[in-house]
């Protein structure tokens, strides 16, 4: 008994640690920026990157769901984008009153995770093929819709979630993020389908067997990472005020890379929020510093592909560690 | 060094997995040409002990000599290389190979300057090599396509393929019927003539006079003694594996039964090969379902807790009829299914022991969709408490604690639904027997509190000493039903051999 | 069952399908079935047909490799450079297939060894290859003309299509490799029982790198027909290719998750794509629509491929 009691408490110190990890991590590249650039903690760039990490986290809130429950949403980028497309044209193009416009980009985003989810519970085609193929015939329709031009300058109503202020003080990106973490948050950790997803996520056989509806949980898990993607994107095109078919391109190893630095297992059944909110601040701060520094941004992806690899490597090192301490 | 009459000495063997001492200073030896049987229950440590010698597993201290020579280190290539195969119960077969690359599969023959494989002689002497131990297998088969009973004779071929010296048979008879063992015996012979010492696991008692030589028990990961198996009656065996009176095991309190609980009635199924079972559980009884590995318990279990569909046949639980639904509705029902694989379909290692604990209950503990966090901790240390999981607290990964309380944890998962009818399949498997006499307890409390029990066990033992009544299955099919005074170890197993082969079997 | 009926039998759905497609494009178009298009659709289907065979090898070991599309572009990148540099062809045919190489040993290393999720350790690598063959080239693409070279991807006289004859050795080597080495074998051991062969004395740790190291080797001889081919090496040629590698490997009947499949089997799904792709022209879609189109198309058939072959059989 006191032998499995001291590896609790090893346990309990491990993830403790991993957690201050990530903390510290983000302390360093802070004090880093500080140091390389002058303008990197003045208050206008600390709101900036606030902001810029909102859309990664809105999408990363969605993207956790996914992977807790049972696999990435790697179409979020491709969903992103035609939503946005979507809504700003029936707002620009059609003069819709844009809470309608709003509404039907999320329907869409819904529609879409929902096909991803079938795919995935009802068929069987792991995720990371089923989305990642998706993905291609959603930019494919982005593409059909702009054919190659740009759509901006909405109206100031729409653009007002994404570059408005509450209270005149707080943007409204933030503000955005911030209800979809509380309520994500508030699901995975106080509902029933929270704890369904979690279960679906970490053994979906026993889950099954113990009355959980795996197939309708997974098919909701996507359904509400097609959501947020589809939020992410008004938030971004009505912040950057102009849509273009590979708006959400770039987001898709950001997103994945949040998750996983913010200790969510890729097998699912473990995973946080929280843990994603400091991974994209992690993220937002080293693109942010790149971009102060002035890198090409061809190292973009290439910064943030090692990141991922590297994240995990550690994470798998860690974890075999701990199981080495716990065996002696 | 070791001694030279003996093609093996294992000295105090240790080895201990997180939470579990699986060997505790085991020893265990082997002559040329003898058939030493491995006895033990689920749990003893036979197969730890195995994988020691087969290299699958390092020790954490002891000694192992292999012709004399001390091996000092362990994996699965130099086992070989030192003439140790061993004979997995799942089988190591690769189901999209066909049978010959199976059998070469560490070492197939090349040419071409070693680029490309020799099809030819690996086909040749595949070939060769079946026919000289009587064998038959189409060496162009895929191992997915052949029967269970030649799928081994190609696991005993392909460790003939090395220099064998020791060969490790873990439950070879488990999934065979009379005339395949039979026929493995006779290879065994073949194979002792040849001078080739064979480590025999299994707990077929009345199989074990048959074809071995001597006779070591293991029981809680600890060495009990050696015998020449002439000079042990099968009653001796059980003591020595049980370590007590069978009856000190099984404390029933046989009481008359009450209403029935559960009847199915002429269920069939294709897909699982289940046939028109009949059966019925009442209030207040233990009923044992007996039957040979692949016979159809597992398959009926699952029909009956639809979680595999099933074409035709009425399940009637608590006097209404479950309709086709899915296993949430039978367990809203009232009917719990603890499954065979704890690992696998029991539990969540990876969450907590309450977040297992509630997961069949969630809404029947919070109807309205939220959590309580107090409600949860109230049932959750009810259970721990009145099961007596040893666990540091509600929040421990059950990955953490042992194999007879993880065992708990799924039990206390099936109480805290509030089932009236409930399913166990192999309840006891690879825990120690301090952990299994509490579940037998827990049963027979079941029963006691007018509950129905139906239990699925490979254990004949455990049916016999725990059961009102026993159903024995063979082939998808009920063929007997034995009332407690009838249900011996022998016509159990009259039943669920029959006698005739069952060739269904396939590799996963 | 006679010899005929059963390879009847043994016929993929798949095959009727582009049989039908094939036959409806012809009547749309009296040029789609002359020697020249067919000529053509051969070059076109060429490369892919070596990178689909890349995806197979790592599919029926039970693994994954996003990144496939992004090694060709990289070791294109490289082999152009070899190219303008004035290296002997074979040279620059060695570097092509070692860059190759040297990605897919680096995925290896990472899934094999480290104990990474494919899926991530090649999401990783796809990122971070793309990113060094957009700084490589300045994100322009680096033309190459040299004669000898251009000839391995040429439709020589419009009437010999280098392309295909190339891929076509090389996916003789992908079969050979399948059916005839221990490398090939043990993707089959790996994929359907990773465990037992491990068990068996396998070194699969090995072997399984060696897997994404072999697919790194081929997707990079495959990237040396395509700068031939194109006469240009672009930064981001490969971006949907390893999908489109996938689906072909699915839809020419290898299974995911069960060690079971056949690289022969993936030409028809190279058909499938390649034919489709074609088609789209002679009934004149419009070429915006296309990407739209043919990403809906394949997984769709990806769904129906799967539904099919799972069907019958009890899910879990």
């Amino acid at each position: 008994m006191t032998k499995t009691s001291s590896g609790v408490r090893i346990r309990a110190d491990a993830a403790l640690l991993a957690g201050l990890g990530r903390f510290g991590a983000l302390a360093i590249l802070i004090v880093v920026g500080a140091l390389a650039s002058d303008v990197f903690l003045s208050g206008r760039n600390i709101s900036n990157i606030v902001t810029n990490a909102s859309v990664i986290i809105i999408l990363g809130v969605g993207q956790t769901i996914a992977i807790i429950t049972n696999g990435p949403d790697l179409s979020a980028g491709s969903v992103l984008t035609i939503c946005a497309v979507i809504a700003t044209l029936m707002v620009k193009q059609l003069g819709i009153f844009f809470p309608i416009a709003i509404l039907a980009a999320l329907a869409l985003g819904m529609f879409l995770g929902f096909l991803n989810g079938y795919m995935i519970a009802r068929i069987g085609i792991p995720s990371f093929i089923s989305t990642y193929g998706l993905q291609w015939a959603v930019f494919g329709f982005a593409y059909v819709i702009l054919k190659g031009y740009v759509i901006y300058d909405f109206d100031t109503s729409f653009r007002f979630i994404g570059n408005g202020y509450l209270f005149g003080t707080i943007p409204m990106p933030i503000v955005v993020m911030l209800l979809v973490v509380t309520g994500g948050m508030f699901m995975l950790r106080r509902t029933v389908v929270g704890r369904e997803l979690y279960a679906v996520g970490a053994n979906r056989v026993a889950a099954r067997m113990s009355g959980v509806d795996t197939e309708k949980k997974i098919i909701q898990a996507f359904i509400l990472s097609g959501a947020l993607a589809a939020l992410a994107g008004i938030v971004l095109v009505a912040r950057i005020n102009a849509v273009q078919a590979d708006i959400g391109k770039n987001y898709v190893l950001p997103v994945i890379a949040a998750v996983f630095m913010g200790g969510t297992s890729p097998t699912g059944g473990r995973g946080t929020l929280l843990g994603t909110v400091i991974g994209a601040l992690i993220i937002t701060v080293v693109q942010n510093g790149m971009n102060l520094l002035a890198v090409d941004s061809v190292w973009r992806d290439a910064v943030i592909g090692v990141l991922i690899i590297l994240t995990v490597l550690i994470d798998i090192t860690m974890q075999k560690r701990l199981a080495r301490i716990q065996a002696a | 060094m070791g001694t030279p009459e003996y093609l093996l000495e294992m000295r105090n063997i240790t080895k201990t997995f997180p939470g579990v001492r699986a060997l505790d200073g085991v020893s265990f030896d082997l002559r040329p040409g003898e058939v030493h049987v491995l006895l033990g229950e689920n749990g003893a440590g036979k197969s730890t002990l195995m994988k020691v010698l087969a290299g699958a597993y390092i020790p954490d201290s002891g000694e192992l000599y292999i012709d004399g020579r001390l091996v000092d280190h362990f994996n699965p290539r130099h086992a070989q290389s030192l003439g140790v195969g061993i004979i997995y119960q799942e089988f190591n077969l690769v189901p999209y190979l066909n049978v010959a690359h199976n059998i070469f599969i560490d070492h197939m023959p090349r040419t071409l300057g070693g680029l490309a494989l020799d099809h030819a002689r690996m086909h040749r002497d595949a070939e060769a090599l079946l026919k000289s131990l009587d064998m038959r297998v189409d060496t162009r088969a895929l191992a997915h396509d052949i029967p269970v009973a030649q799928q081994q004779m190609v696991e005993v071929a392909k460790a003939l393929t090395h220099d064998l010296k020791i060969l490790i048979m873990d439950e070879p008879t488990a999934s065979l019927c009379d005339r395949e063992i039979e026929q493995l015996f006779r290879t065994i012979r073949e194979l002792t003539a040849r001078g080739i010492g064979i480590v025999y696991i299994s707990h077929r008692l009345q199989e074990i006079p048959l074809i071995g030589d001597r006779i070591t028990v293991l029981r809680d990961g600890r060495y009990v003694g050696t015998a020449n198996a002439a000079d042990l009656t099968q009653e001796r065996m059980v003591e020595m594996m049980v370590g007590r009176e069978i009856s000190n095991l099984f404390n029933r309190s046989y009481r008359p039964r009450g209403e029935p609980a559960l009847r199915v009635k002429d269920l069939s199924s294709r897909g699982t090969g289940l046939s028109n079972v009949n059966l019925t559980v009442h209030r207040g009884e233990i009923v044992g379902l007996a039957g040979l590995v692949g016979s159809g318990r597992t398959e009926l279990a699952r029909a009956i807790f639809h979680v595999d569909p099933h074409e035709t046949g009425e399940i009637e639980l608590l006097g209404k009829s479950l309709a086709k639904e899915d296993p949430k509705g039978a367990i809203r029902r009232g009917l719990a299914l603890l499954p065979e694989d704890r690992k696998r379909q029991g539990l969540a290692l990876i969450l907590s022991v309450a977040e297992n604990v509630v997961m069949a209950s969630l809404s029947r503990l919070f109807p309205r969709g939220f959590l309580r966090n107090r409600r949860e901790q109230e049932s959750v240390s009810k259970y721990v408490q009145e099961l007596r999981i040893s666990t540091p607290g509600i929040r421990q990964f059950a990955k953490n604690l042992s194999g007879g309380n993880q065992q708990k944890v799924v039990l206390a998962k099936w109480l805290c639904t509030e089932a009236e009818v409930f399913m166990f399949d192999e309840p006891t498997r690879g825990i120690d027997v301090g952990a299994k006499q509490e579940i037998y307890a827990f049963m027979d409390d079941l029963a006691r509190q007018g509950k129905a029990v139906l239990m699925i066990s490979s254990e004949l033992p455990e049916i016999i000493g725990l059961c009102d009544r026993v159903y024995v299955m063979r082939e998808g099919s009920i063929v007997a039903e034995l009332d407690r005074t009838e249900a011996t170890q022998e016509t159990i197993i009259a039943y669920a051999m029959g006698g005739v082969c069952a060739d269904e079997g396939r590799a996963s | 069952m006679s010899g005929f009926s059963r390879i009847l039998k043994n016929v993929p759905a798949v095959l009727w399908v582009e049989l039908l497609l094939v036959i409806v494009f012809s009547f749309f178009s009296r040029n789609y079935l002359t020697t020249r298009n067919l000529l053509i659709l051969l070059q076109q289907g060429a490369v892919l047909l070596v990178i689909s065979a890349a995806a197979t090898f790592v599919i029926i070991s039970g693994g994954l490799d996003l990144s496939l599309g992004a090694i060709m572009t990289v070791a294109g990148v490289f082999t152009a450079l070899a190219v303008n540099a004035g290296f002997p062809i074979p040279a620059v045919i060695a570097v092509g297939a070692l860059v190759g190489t040297a990605c897919g040993a680096v995925n290896g290393l990472l899934i094999s060894f480290a104990g990474m999720e494919p899926f991530i350790a090649t999401l990783g690598m796809q990122g971070l290859l793309y990113g060094i063959s957009l700084a490589m080239t300045n994100k322009e693409g680096i033309p190459v003309s040299n004669e000898r070279f251009v000839f391995l991807g040429d439709l020589v006289n419009r009437t010999v299509p280098m392309a295909a004859i190339s891929c076509g050795l090389i996916f003789l080597l992908a079969v050979f490799v399948q059916n005839h080495t221990l490398l090939g074998r043990y993707t089959f051991a790996i994929g359907g029982n990773e465990e037992g062969s491990r068990l068996s004395g396998v070194e699969t740790r090995f072997w399984k790198w060696a897997i994404y190291a072999f697919a790194g080797f081929l997707t990079g001889l495959g990237a040396v027909v395509l700068v031939a081919r194109l006469e240009v090496a672009d930064p981001i040629v490969g971006v949907q290719w390893e999908f489109e590698a996938i689906a072909a490997a699915i839809l020419g009947g290898t299974s995911l998750r069960i060690g079971r499949g056949d690289v022969r089997g993936t030409i028809v799904g190279v058909m499938l794509i390649t034919i489709i792709r074609s088609g789209l022209n002679v009934v004149r879609v419009p070429s915006v629509w296309q990407p739209a189109i043919i990403g809906t198309i394949i997984i769709l058939s990806i769904v129906f491929q799967v539904w099919i072959s799972t069907s019958g059989k009890e899910r879990k």
